[in-house]
């Protein structure tokens, strides 16, 4: 399985797209912490600018934001044999449809997170800004990035990965997958709608499969001096959410495996002409 | 080792009838598998290469049952598709490196030893650090074969390897090819009937998924011995000589058509007998003269 996750990591990582993406997201994010011209998900009140609630929570914003960053990573990863005409020479060596299936996915996600380190990049930037005011700053803390990281960037990441590579693997299109994950982006904030109105509050929290629901109830009663010194910590409903849902899509990856075939979808094209044509193709 | 093969049968949801009843016993060597486009010389050559199954029959490498036991087969099988892309801005050595990793070579310097050994006798040892999407259509091919000889194979499966290549290419993919040892079974498949002609002992004629004939070289020829008459007429006398004689084939020959006619006896009228050849045989073939 290793041949397959270093050959991702090694693709990926000489890929511009992976650094574009990056700097994109860096930029964002650093307009955001640095000016009050630019906001992310909403103005963040009096809470310090680059207070550990307000980077965490920017890790789940720019976790649903990078959707289709996410996508072209997992739809390029899963297609690229076949987008570029290698399948072929692929699947007549003895590899190991487990290997390649699993290997390809978990090289590829692993690469899909880098753009959202952007995150952490911009608010570690936007405070040396020239026309950033330091009265808004506190101290560079560790702890909203770790989990912003581990609560948004990772699971988010995952579970739009597996929906996405499931999609491409087995569609072999670009526009399906693209088309996808769009969908995914449509339903969230339709069914966020209907969520919101729902008395029971496990039943809602458990309903967001991006975490937001939770983390908004969690976060609701902190002060700002809380949300100065803590981001929102990874217990109770929150980490319910987050098991169950990375552990629902990775179920799904897992089943999906099953349906997976090296011979599917197999053409020929009779395109080739005679090199040497009779006058008369059939006499008889 | 034999490469055995049972009534094979094969049929396409669209209905086409790719393989109908093919039996072929193929041994070591350099074996010719000729057929106009169409003729399911593709869908054997992927059947046997593992990426595609039969509906019915049976293929034996060996005492390896190709249909059933895939992997096996993989290890010891080099394939070049009739058509192949390769990784954008990747170099021939390290596709090359990726491809014997993918054939199970973990050993990173028993890797770099074989590649580079592969690409000295494919020719493209000083072009190895090119990316092989930049490659012109002959050094492409050369990469392909370079590829499908990757840890000795013991079946080398080309698919219409030549097709687009200038002469002088095409000569050099035929000493590559010629190069490979002797105990390796080579199936070459193709429509130029050339490429059979100078490579292969033993050949096949297939069309419409059906086989017409197999054997050696040499057999094909007797088959029509002293039956081919030639004779060089106008363009609008062609469909009288149509309708009137068996014509295997015509070509143009200093812009007249020179027409081969099958008869068993001297047809006469300025027909002379002509030399035999291989090309011939494929044509009386598949007009189901013999």
């Amino acid at each position: 399985m290793w041949k397959f996750i270093l050959y991702e990591w090694k693709y990926w990582l000489r890929s511009p797209m992976t650094w574009i993406f990056l700097i994109i997201n860096t930029l964002m994010v650093m307009g955001a912490v640095s000016s009050d011209q630019v906001t992310i998900g909403g103005s963040i009140g009096s809470v310090h600018k680059n207070a550990p609630y307000v980077i965490q929570f920017y890790y789940g914003v720019m976790s649903l934001v990078c959707l289709l960053m996410t996508t072209a990573f997992m739809n390029a990863s899963a297609n690229r044999d076949f987008a570029h005409d290698m399948y072929q020479l692929v699947f007549t060596s003895p590899i190991k449809k487990r290997d390649y299936y699993f290997g390809k996915f978990i090289g590829a996600v692993t690469m899909a997170i880098i753009p959202l380190l952007g995150v952490s990049l911009g608010s570690l930037i936007g405070p040396l800004m020239p026309w950033a005011q330091p009265e808004r700053y506190g101290y560079a803390a560790w702890n909203g990035h770790l989990l912003g990281i581990i609560t948004f960037a990772i699971p988010n990441t995952i579970i739009a990965a597996v929906l996405i590579y499931i999609l491409a693997i087995h569609y072999r299109s670009n526009i399906v997958s693209f088309m996808g994950s769009m969908l995914i982006l449509v339903l969230y904030g339709v069914s966020a709608g209907f969520t919101k109105d729902i008395e029971k509050e496990w039943l809602a929290n458990l309903l967001d499969p991006f975490g937001f629901h939770p983390e908004n109830i969690i976060s609701k009663y902190m002060t700002i001096d809380e949300k100065n010194i803590h981001g929102v910590a990874l217990t109770g409903a929150f980490l319910i959410n987050r098991l169950v849902w990375t552990g629902v899509t990775l179920a799904i990856l897992v089943a999906a495996y099953f349906k997976f075939s090296f011979s599917a979808k197999c053409t020929i094209k009779y395109h080739r002409i005679f090199t040497f044509s009779p006058l008369v193709p059939h006499p008889f | 080792m034999i490469l055995k093969i049972d009534n094979l049968n094969k049929q396409y949801s669209n209905g086409v009838v790719a393989l109908s009843n093919v039996s072929l016993a193929i041994f070591s060597g350099m074996f010719g598998l000729l057929g106009p486009n169409g003729a399911g010389k593709s869908s054997l050559m992927r059947t046997l290469a593992t990426l595609q199954d039969a509906d019915s029959g049976s293929v034996m490498l060996g005492e390896i049952d190709v249909l059933n036991n895939k992997e096996e087969v993989r290890k010891i099988l080099g394939y070049l598709p009739q058509e192949f892309g390769v990784y954008p801005r990747t170099s021939a050595v390290e596709l090359m490196d990726h491809l014997a990793l993918l054939k199970g070579f973990i050993h990173k310097g028993e890797r770099r030893e074989m590649v580079a050994h592969l690409l000295v006798k494919a020719n493209l040892y000083e072009h190895r650090k090119k990316a092989v999407s930049s490659y012109s259509g002959g050094m492409r091919q050369r990469f392909g074969i370079a590829q499908c000889l990757i840890g000795n194979p013991k079946l080398v499966i080309v698919d219409e390897p030549t097709a687009g290549l200038d002469p002088g290419e095409r000569n050099r993919f035929y000493n590559i090819l010629g190069e490979i040892s002797e105990n390796v079974i080579v199936i070459l498949s193709t429509h130029i009937v050339q490429d059979v002609k100078e490579l292969c002992t033993h050949m096949a004629i297939m069309d419409k998924g059906k086989l017409l004939f197999s054997g050696n070289t040499d057999d094909a020829l007797q088959q029509i011995k002293g039956k081919v008459w030639e004779r060089k007429v106008e363009k609008a006398e062609l469909p009288k000589y149509q309708n009137e004689y068996k014509i295997i084939s015509s070509k143009l020959t200093g812009g007249k058509p020179l027409i081969h006619a099958f008869s068993l006896t001297d047809p006469g009228y300025g027909f002379a007998k002509a030399e035999e050849n291989l090309e011939d045989v494929f044509f009386a073939n598949l007009n189901d003269l013999v």
